[in-house]
């Protein structure tokens, strides 16, 4: 259920069936359910890349795939979320870097959202992406490392000893 | 950049990521692998040769059968794991390069003769540590193999 904008009422105006299912039925329902889409990795394989260039983490296809999600929103703001565990071995200084791709463009730019180093740890963001138009808009998780000589790896509950872990990622029309 | 995709399951990434630079140098950003497969990142003036070259690192990586005897060798320079590569890949090459990977650090390289169809090589160590053995054909039908030898 789409939100539709209420009309501001006037005293005397008769509130007709029609009135109050679109102002408060449909729109309350559409509060309760927003656009929304959410994937938990529980993967054959961990992800690697050796990309210093910013890389779909997951190259695969078509809408709403693992990491790739897709939303049509009525309004203009979004919440986008990643939690995981990435490794980043190789030449000092061993780092991987974390962004996301609306619709084609890197929303935090140049090195991106987040990073980290060494034998790694918990990579976990939550971002505000405002000023989108109202429709159809794809969301992709983009990682890169600081130099060909470094990998990355996002461990994806493809059972690595210790690390069989499961990261999500999700996004939700907010406003 | 232009990427080159091949669903195929993967195995010793790292190894790819060498092979690749080795084969497309500056064009070659990366590789990435993961649940979809593989995929080469070539740099945009990387031409349909390339491109091409890049699919065949990716088809021939992890194509070489190669095992070893020994899962496990002791690290007192005398146990020995023997690991062999014998593939019908190989059967007409008169020589295989090798490289000995130990916790991800270049420990060894080199060459040997196929004879019969198959290469031997032999592995001992002192230190202790993960050793990766890395088959490579010579030539232009790049094809590689990999086992794992810990040395404990």
């Amino acid at each position: 259920m789409a939100w539709t904008a209420p009309t501001t009422r006037t005293t005397g105006e008769l509130i007709t069936a029609a009135i109050w299912n679109t102002d408060i039925v449909d729109n309350l329902a559409a509060l309760k359910a927003p656009p929304s889409e959410h994937y938990e990795l529980n993967e054959a394989s961990n992800y690697t890349t050796n990309s210093a260039s910013f890389v779909d983490v997951d190259a695969g296809t078509g809408a709403n795939t693992k990491l790739r999600r897709d939303i049509t929103i009525g309004g203009s703001e979004v919440l986008v979320s990643f939690s995981g565990h990435v490794a980043a071995a190789g030449s000092a200084p061993n780092l991987a870097y974390f962004d996301i791709d609306v619709d084609g463009a890197r929303n935090g730019g140049d090195d991106g959202y987040n990073t980290c180093v060494a034998n790694g740890g918990p990579i976990a963001f939550t971002r505000l992406i405002t000023g989108l138009t109202p429709g159809a808009h794809i969301f992709k998780l983009q990682w890169k490392v600081r130099a060909a000589g470094v990998t990355g790896t996002l461990y994806a509950g493809a059972g690595t000893g210790s690390y069989d872990l499961h990261p999500q990622f999700w996004v939700r029309e907010v406003s | 950049m232009q990427n080159v995709l091949v669903a195929k399951a993967v195995k010793e990434p790292v190894g790819l990521q060498r092979a690749m630079a080795a084969a497309l140098g500056e064009k070659s950003i990366g590789v990435s692998t993961g649940p979809y497969g593989m995929v080469a990142h070539l740099a945009d003036a990387a031409d349909a040769g390339e491109l091409a070259l890049a699919e065949t690192v990716l088809n021939g990586h992890n194509t070489l059968m190669v095992s070893t005897n020994k899962a496990t060798i002791t690290a007192d320079g005398v146990d020995v794991a023997t690991v062999t590569c014998a593939d019908g890949a190989i059967a007409a090459d008169g020589a295989v390069n090798y490289m000995v990977w130990r916790n991800g650090t270049l420990y060894a390289e080199g060459s040997d003769n196929v004879v019969g169809g198959t290469v031997t090589l032999t592995l001992t160590s002192v230190v202790t540590g993960t050793f990766v053995i890395e088959v490579r054909r010579q030539g232009s039908d790049y094809a590689s193999g990999y086992v794992t030898v810990e040395a404990a």
